[in-house]
């Protein structure tokens, strides 16, 4: 009984803390200096394409399931 | 720029027909895709004019940097009309409704995986590491009126079913599947003199989820300026975590859409 006790504990989750919840928030939080987010990335297709035809430059298109951006 | 083609692929309007037009160039979409009826994922290169100068899907770095460097050889700086945005598919069109702020949310997989590869192959190995150790990231929409019932020291339902159903899912490795509001077992999260606590239980017959919930929410004259809140917890036999950060709206990667709003826009904002 005390076994089946101690495991039905193990499976909740334990409770979040101020310093849990510190230490979470920052570690999840993107690093500022990732060097994929300092490119001046457009989401508009048609924006970037017309950034290329003044700017007389080609067209980089990352296209994904889910937002390059903001996915995974 | 960067795109979630689910949506570009489908737009009957002047941004999908443009995307189109470059991904029918390459013989692989031309020969088994030409109707666009599956996904379109990948690198292109292009001119403003639409030549396609360029393409991979490949995640090896050494193949990629070959075909940025072949197609900017090959590209030739000349005159292109700009295209006007034009009448945009309003079906596909998914913006805040006016008023909403974004948060965004954050995830991470803090234990649980199966050991990670331990070999460099750039296919088979490396992506696996990477994913095991990536960060999740997606934009939560807190309509007008929610916001106003936070200043008031409530959470709406609408709010709490949206996070439980379409953002406390684990999105590290790519884009899965949200909740089904049957699979809400126990969504009680709870609004004190700013500080959020709760918990959620949420199964179905292929996984559970449960966590706890700590958070903070300010609002100031009823506007929201504070909206930080973490979940941890067990999704299967990973412990995963939910980070929720108020964005200054300011951001270009503010105006994606929340992942999954793109499966039904109603069911997400209700």
């Amino acid at each position: 009984m005390v076994r089946i006790l101690l495991g039905l504990a193990l499976l909740v989750p334990d409770g979040l803390t101020e310093e849990d919840f510190l230490k979470l928030h920052r570690d999840l939080k993107p690093p500022d200096a990732e060097k994929w987010r300092q490119i001046p990335w457009k989401t508009s297709l048609l924006e970037a394409q017309r950034q290329a035809a003044k700017e007389k430059k080609p067209l980089f298109i990352w296209s994904m399931d889910g937002s390059p951006l903001a996915c995974g | 720029m960067a795109l979630d083609q689910w949506y570009t692929r489908r737009q009957k309007d002047g941004e999908g027909d443009f995307y189109r037009k470059i991904v029918i160039q390459v013989p692989y979409m031309r020969e088994n895709n030409p109707e666009f009826k599956v996904t379109t994922q990948g690198l292109y290169m292009a001119t403003a004019d639409g030549k396609l100068l360029g393409y991979t899907n490949h995640r090896d770095p050494a193949r990629v940097k070959l075909v940025l460097r072949k197609a900017s050889e090959d590209f030739e700086p000349a005159e292109a009309a700009p295209i006007a945005a034009g009448q945009v598919d309003a079906y596909y069109d998914h913006r805040a409704p006016k008023g909403a702020r974004v948060v965004t949310v954050t995830s991470k997989v803090l234990a649980g995986h199966d050991p990670a590869p331990t070999g460099n192959d750039p296919i088979a190995d490396i992506p696996i590491r990477l994913a095991q150790e990536s960060l999740g990231r997606d934009n939560l929409w807190i309509l007008k009126h929610e916001q106003e019932a936070l200043a008031r020291g409530q959470i709406l339902q609408s709010l709490k079913r949206r996070i439980a159903l379409f953002h406390l899912v684990d999105i590290t490795q790519g884009i899965g599947s949200p909740w089904d509001p049957a699979d809400v077992r126990e969504l009680e999260l709870t609004l004190s003199d700013g500080k959020v606590t709760g918990k959620i239980r949420l199964e179905s017959a292929e996984r559970t989820y449960r966590a706890e919930v700590l958070g903070f929410v300010d609002a100031k004259d009823g506007a929201l300026s504070r909206f930080d809140w973490v979940a941890r917890g067990s999704l299967g036999k990973l412990t995963i975590a939910h980070a929720f950060r108020l964005s200054a709206g300011t951001d270009e990667v503010d105006r994606v859409p929340p992942g999954y709003a793109k499966v039904e826009l109603s069911d997400y904002l209700r």
